[in-house]
């Protein structure tokens, strides 16, 4: 096979192979048909390929910022009308998530016991009507997690998993790490280092974020 | 401390404002200009409400009861239907208080001198908000700490409530010890920006005189709300050629802008300005001057509108979901916030089962966790933001010592009294960086059952594998706990 000039690149459909230009045509379709990204805050976009949360997404969370970058990430949602579930996380802060942005009137928080047989349709439930489901440490069997996904594809709505996965595959999984504290009289802000990777995510992405201190 | 009278009509606003706020005005100006005959100077704080000083009609008719008494007979005779109250009393807090007791008793509420603290302190803590224009969020607060009555709160003392609330704790010690509230910012005296204009020729309409003077009014309302204030009393004079005059103090609690101000000029003057046959009281000539006098003034309150975003079927969707979940299993609960405000982390929002609320009304959800407007945020000894992204639900017990490895304590004036060098948590060891703090905590000193006393601090830890982080640790009883972690 020759040179192919750049300009019959963009006009080109090669099987299996996505060129820069038919993904934006993709994703402008995408966005106009209403079940586009949802939208992150400009400084969390550089992780993201399409430059926000993608609907049908499992993404992971951890680090010793990961519960900060998790309200940092659903923030701007939340403002934005979508709801937000909060499943076995009973020690999120939630005055640091009212500090985030997260729109505290359309949050919820979900206890139970941990185990597959609760939690798989516990989650199973949420995502028919959340858009945004966070999950902790949860304990779910290869065969429920697989169920559990195809429910978030189908309702595109976007599941994320604190800590360990279990039995998830995880789409793009963020990791969050504290390189520096400012701290003085108290502590004032952190300097977050969080780097994206996974299966959808094209090359390692990271990003330097002040965490509060997105919007 | 000026003895006041006030008449109110509570229900006056339902009965007439059916046809908007202004014929509400209209109709209410005919009570207004019959309480002129007692006094010629009345305010008019808000529909329904008219305050009056008790010094010149009292000594005029002989004493405070042939007053009240005269002020109930020309109430009787100008409405026929709506509720009304006659109150005295020595602050106009208590005045207004007073009126509404004789609403129900349908005679005049007359307060002695004698009584006036006692009879401020038995008020309900409600009343500051229904007639004391203290915010509803701050009489709530006041409510859940077992503050009931004004007494208590003057009990509790001014540097107290200053010290939570601000200018409003201020306002309210002033009212409950019975004062004067003066929204009046100092170095800004009301003189500064009063304004009169005069006209070449009397004029005899009450529209034309309002636009003539919308210019002066422009003038003055800005150059209040340049000084970032808003004039919430306002005195309207005006002059004839053949030297007659009016004058009325008008209230306002929202702040007069432009278009109020000259409305209730409007309205004064409509009174007035009537066919001298119809009246003999009404003026011979047109009106050559008019004077704005703003008697207080007080820092604008910004409200902003709520941003609604979303739509209503996102949240049914939501609350199908979430009653799909707790179908689950008996295990399973669904909660939302409500904020409780307070000092502790894992309390200024509570959890709230979902079967207790409805989510699916938005502005019901809104205020929930609305986090009290003018209440100041930041009690006093307070963890300052950012708050912690875990709060323990029951905090482990932990070891804060220092190099020797023993324990770090507190002193009686709140000090560290070692320099803390290692957290313990349970198996793992973290070396203290920096600590910020302790902020002594004492919750409901007032109340001996219910009291706390509990001294908290941030460090900032370094562990050899997992790096960085701050704790937030708390000291209670001789036991260190980790109370938050910076997550």
């Amino acid at each position: 096979m020759g040179r192919v000039a750049f300009e019959e690149l963009a006009g080109m459909r090669i099987a299996g192979v996505e060129t820069g230009v038919q993904f934006a045509e993709r994703m402008h379709a995408h966005v106009a048909s209403g079940f586009g990204p949802i939208a992150v805050a400009s400084q969390l976009a550089p992780l993201l390929p399409a430059a926000g949360l993608e609907r049908g997404y499992i993404y992971g969370c951890t680090g010793d910022a990961a519960t900060s970058l998790l309200f940092g990430l659903v923030a701007a949602a939340t403002t934005a009308g979508s709801w937000f579930a909060m499943v076995n996380m009973p020690t999120a802060g939630l005055m640091s998530a009212y500090e985030h942005g997260v729109a505290l009137h359309r949050t919820l928080c979900v206890t139970g016991d941990n185990t597959s047989s609760v939690m798989s349709p516990v989650v199973g439930a949420l995502v028919d009507g959340v858009d945004l489901v966070a999950v902790s440490s949860p304990v779910c069997s290869q065969s429920e997690a697989r169920r559990i996904a195809t429910r978030v594809k189908a309702q595109g709505a976007v599941l994320f998993v604190l800590g360990k996965p279990g039995g998830f595959s995880l789409d793009a999984s963020f990791s969050a790490r504290t390189v520096d504290w400012q701290f003085d009289t108290h502590a004032r802000s952190r300097t977050v280092e969080v780097s994206a990777s996974g299966r959808r995510v094209y090359a390692h992405r990271s990003c330097t974020v002040q965490l509060p201190g997105i919007s | 401390m000026s003895r006041s009278i006030a008449v109110v009509f509570p229900h006056w606003m339902q009965e007439h404002g059916h046809l908007g706020e202004e014929h509400a005005f209209r109709t209410f100006e005919h009570v207004v200009r019959a309480v002129t005959a007692l006094s010629p100077l009345v305010e008019v704080q808000d529909i329904g409400t008219i305050v009056l000083s008790a010094r010149g009609p009292s000594r005029y008719f002989g004493g405070d009861n042939a007053v009240a008494q005269k002020l109930h007979q020309i109430c009787l005779d100008t409405n026929m239907s709506s509720a009304f109250g006659v109150g005295i009393a020595d602050s106009r807090f208590a005045a207004l208080a007073a009126a509404h007791l004789a609403v129900s008793r349908q005679h005049p509420c007359v307060i002695d001198s004698a009584i006036a603290a006692e009879f401020i302190a038995a008020l309900p803590v409600a009343s500051l908000s229904r007639v004391g224009g203290i915010t509803a969020d701050t009489v709530d607060l006041f409510q859940r700490l077992g503050l009931g009555t004004c007494g208590a709160l003057l009990t509790v003392g001014e540097a107290a409530l200053i010290d939570r609330f601000g200018v409003e704790g201020k306002r309210v010690y002033l009212l409950v010890s019975g004062d004067e509230v003066q929204h009046l910012a100092p170095g800004a005296p009301p003189s500064d920006f009063a304004c009169s204009v005069e006209f070449e020729s009397p004029l005899a309409n009450a529209a034309h005189v309002v636009s003539a003077t919308r210019d002066t009014i422009d003038a003055m309302v800005n150059a209040i709300g340049g000084h970032g204030q808003q004039c919430v009393r306002l005195l309207i004079t005006c002059d004839t050629d053949h030297a007659e005059s009016t004058s009325r103090i008008w209230g306002e609690p929202r702040g007069f802008s432009a278009a109020v101000t000259a409305q209730r000029l409007l309205y004064q003057l409509e009174g007035w300005l009537t066919d001298s046959a119809a009246d003999p009281d009404a003026p011979t000539s047109g009106v050559v001057r008019v004077e704005f006098m703003p008697l207080e003034s007080r820092e604008v309150l910004v409200s902003q509108p709520l941003l609604w975003g979303g739509s209503q079927e996102n949240t049914e969707r939501a609350a199908r979901a979430a009653s799909m979940a707790m179908a689950v299993n008996t295990s399973v609960q669904v909660t939302v916030p409500r904020w409780e405000g307070g000092r502790d982390m894992a309390t200024v929002y509570s959890r709230v089962p979902l079967s207790l609320v409805d989510i699916t009304n938005p502005d019901a959800s809104e205020q929930r966790v609305h986090t009290g407007d003018g209440v100041a945020r930041h009690w006093s000894g307070s963890v300052p933001s950012p708050s912690p992204a875990s709060v323990a639900v029951e905090p482990p017990l932990i070891r804060v010592v220092d190099a020797r490895g023993s324990e770090v304590g507190v002193t009686g004036r709140h000090e560290l009294n070692t320099v803390p060098s290692y957290v313990e948590v349970g198996s793992q060891k973290y070396d203290v960086v920096r600590v910020a703090g302790p902020w002594p905590l004492e919750e409901r000193w007032w109340d001996s059952r219910r009291k706390r006393r509990q001294v908290r601090m941030q460090v900032l830890v370094r562990h050899p594998r997992r790096g960085v982080g701050v704790f937030l640790v708390g000291l209670e009883n001789q036991q260190w706990t980790l109370l938050a972690r910076y997550d």
